[in-house]
């Protein structure tokens, strides 16, 4: 009844962020408003993108667990490339029963509806992830009324550049009377979104880990009055808050995991979406704090996850609409306590 | 330090049923006074029903009355009790940690003695640790015993003890020599004991749980030393698993939720935002409440996981019983005829004892820190 997540993957995912993304890389690829090329090829070599994707599909295989562990092992080290994009988008065109696409690919719609009709798509898609280096665009999109897939390539579109908070671009895609491939969908939009979700749930907790870990060296080696700053009371206070943060929004995430997997899952994503977002602003305040002045400066890594956080919280939906959400739930069931304690059987809650 | 998620077996949530089930038929709404989660109403009847059932001790060996099952079956039980604000007062503390204490760290003897009274409800426990200059600083403690013929005589003050009165026995930490640590040693010991005390203290909302106790010479058989001499401390740091990592630690204010929400419901333009992000956070201490009992199954000490749930889970009760309180409309009354709004009355008044009953936020964050640096 335990979600295992396998420990010898996690352990290689590990070692390869942290082998692979230095902050040279992270740090390089913002100034160049781009993604870490060769981090994505090497990834690409171990199949690594392609994990959560069914291998009928042209996928690696591999559970929805090991899907969020990936995409929590990216995160903790500021991985900028497109492994969250790139998974839902490359999920969009298995469930539309396209053809593997070679990526990296990026994703639109999630948040906006988007029309096309027939096999041409005019519409501005605000946002767009690493638009710019990805071999095409998939558009959660509605056709007639139906959701569909709308792959489309970027010589078909023009880009308006934008960068985000942490420096990923984020271009506004401007298609006209666009060329694309249109399918439809077998999942309905309510799922991707779904989806989605929980991926930015995995990468708030990896960032909420990963600003643990920082912390808790730093404030280990900081000197000041003489000794270690963490000996101080009130800088451990700010490593437990952290270390509080770091365990609970990864439970929420393999739990939340293990109940999509089994089929519906919306009360567990939506609460974990709430509590990974809470917990990683939380952290980042703490995490700062903890630091002190270092901490602000763009010569050390905390800032590389803290911006991060300041991205992924609202990403798709904003942290009240969430928590709007997750108070629906518990408006409308027989109790609270039977809520939090439910337990999922084959996709019927028990 | 991680965590690993874990969700009820179908066997698990087949007892959870037949658990909802006859709570619905022995405690119908209004049939009992509500209770703040752990600090429910002493009812010895309550205490025997519940265990006949099989649902107290239920982790003890059944050779001496108890089930053999899991933390995790214990953890099913007791959240559908919290729930409801059941009266588990009586036997709260022989069930969490003194059963599994006894049978850890007892002897043949103890365990014949005192494992069957626990695991039928008819024994109610309370924990004789904090001394009026021993709080935090629980190593500091004073009350001595000293060992003389066939046993040990003791002598000295222990204060704050919650169910002193009504308990029939009373797990001490005393000292026994002067080294701080290995100085201490446990004793069971029969609340009705001459020389031995007990006297009420008045609690801030006026009720008579908190206890002092007097002991003047008492003597104790050798026979009701728990573990052994000088293993007091790590016998109490073992046990700290069991009671910081419970549900108990964020279920307090559990019933009042409930009810709350309900209310909530029928309101017009509510702060929706707030409840979700409480019902997000309830739900997120349960699961790791549950990765905890899930540890203890697998014969770990998950000494710092529990003491890093109980910093947060008591200080999410504290906002809890806040927002509701901010939500009621006005101050609520002690003597009101709603049971509801005497409860959450209380709470308001009890509320800051979460953060300081079983080891203070403080003294956890320093477990916690210490934890971690071993781990890093």
């Amino acid at each position: 009844m335990t979600h295992e997540v396998d420990p010898d993957l996690r352990d290689m995912l590990e070692d390869f962020f942290a082998t692979e993304v230095t902050p040279v890389v992270v740090e390089e690829a913002e100034r160049a408003g781009t993604y870490a090329a060769d981090v994505w090829k090497k990834a690409e070599s171990l199949d690594l993108p392609w994990i959560g994707i069914d291998e009928e599909c042209g996928g690696a295989g591999g559970s929805l667990a090991d899907l969020v562990t990936l995409v929590a092992e990216a995160a903790r080290r500021a991985t900028p490339a497109p492994f969250v994009e790139h998974h839902l988008a490359a999920w969009l065109v298995a469930q539309a029963g396209l053809d593997r696409i070679e990526g990296p690919l990026t994703v639109s719609g999630l948040t906006e509806t988007v029309e096309v009709s027939g096999d041409r798509l005019t519409a501005t898609l605000p946002e767009v992830a690493f638009a710019g280096d990805a071999s095409a665009v998939v558009v959660l999109a509605k056709s007639e009324g139906a959701d569909v897939v709308a792959v489309l390539r970027p010589a078909g579109a023009t880009l308006e550049p934008h960068a985000d908070i942490d420096g990923t671009p984020v271009p506004t895609v401007v298609a006209s009377d666009a060329p694309v491939v249109v399918a439809p969908l077998s999942v309905t939009a309510e799922d991707v979104r779904r989806r989605a979700l929980l991926l930015r749930s995995a990468v708030l907790a990896g960032l909420t880990r990963a600003m643990f870990e920082l912390t808790q060296s730093y404030t280990a080696e900081r000197h000041q009055f003489g000794k270690p700053v963490g000996s101080f009371q009130s800088v451990q206070l700010h490593v437990v808050t952290l270390a509080q943060a770091a365990e609970m929004s990864q439970v929420c995430v393999d739990r939340a995991a293990g109940a999509l997997s089994i089929g519906g899952g919306e009360f567990e994503v939506l609460a974990t979406a709430a509590v990974t977002a809470q917990n990683a602003v939380q952290g980042a305040r703490s995490a700062h704090q903890a630091h002190g002045a270092i901490g602000m400066t763009r010569e050390y890594a905390l800032q590389f996850l803290t911006r991060r956080v300041q991205t992924w919280r609202q990403r798709w939906q904003s942290q009240s609409d969430v928590e709007d959400a997750v108070a629906g739930w518990a408006l409308e069931a027989p109790s609270l306590s039977g809520l939090i304690a439910r337990h999922r059987e084959e996709g019927v809650v028990a | 330090m991680r965590l690993t998620a874990t969700e009820l077996s179908p066997a698990e949530r087949a007892l959870k049923q037949e658990v909802r089930e006859w709570l619905d038929e022995r405690l119908p709404e209004g049939s009992y006074p509500l209770g703040l989660g752990m600090g429910g109403a002493v009812d010895p009847e309550f205490s025997r029903d519940l265990g006949a059932q099989g649902w107290i001790g239920m982790s003890l060996p059944s050779e001496y009355g108890g089930h053999g099952r899991t933390a995790v079956d214990r953890l099913v039980v007791v959240e559908e009790l919290l729930a409801r604000g059941a009266p588990v007062g009586y036997h709260w503390i022989a069930d969490r940690q003194f059963g599994p204490g006894i049978a850890a760290n007892g002897t043949e003897w103890q365990k014949e003695t005192f494992l069957p009274g626990i695991a039928s409800g008819e024994y109610s426990f309370s924990i004789g640790m904090s001394e009026p200059d021993s709080g935090s600083d629980l190593a500091s403690v004073r009350t001595r015993a000293e060992q003389v013929d066939g046993g040990w005589r003791i002598n000295g003050t222990k204060i704050w003890t919650t169910g002193a009165y009504t308990a029939t026995h009373i797990v001490a930490l005393l000292r026994t020599s002067e080294d701080r640590h290995r100085g201490m040693t446990q004793f069971i010991i029969d609340r009705h004991t001459p020389g031995l005390t007990v006297s009420p203290i008045e609690f801030i909302d006026g009720t008579k749980d908190f206890c002092e106790l007097s002991f003047v010479d008492v003597f104790v058989p050798d026979d009701r030393r728990l573990g052994e001499v000088g293993a007091g401390w790590s016998q109490n740091t073992g046990e700290l698993a069991l009671e910081r990592g419970g549900v108990d630690r964020w279920m307090s204010v559990m019933a009042l939720l409930d009810r709350w929400v309900r209310q909530e419901a029928q309101r017009p333009g509510g702060h929706a935002a707030e409840l979700g992000a409480l019902t997000a956070r309830a739900w997120a201490f349960r699961g790791m409440s549950l990765a905890v009992a899930r540890m203890v199954d697998a014969g770990q000490y998950p000494v710092t996981e529990a003491a890093l749930i109980k910093e947060m889970a008591t200080r999410f009760e504290q906002d809890c019983t806040d927002l509701m309180v901010r939500r009621w409309g006005r101050t609520p009354r002690p003597d009101s005829d709603d049971p509801y709004e005497r409860l959450l009355a209380t709470a308001v008044q009890v509320a800051p004892a979460w953060t300081i009953r079983g080891g203070t936020n403080e003294i956890l964050r320093s477990v916690i820190s210490k934890g971690l640096r071993k781990n890093a």
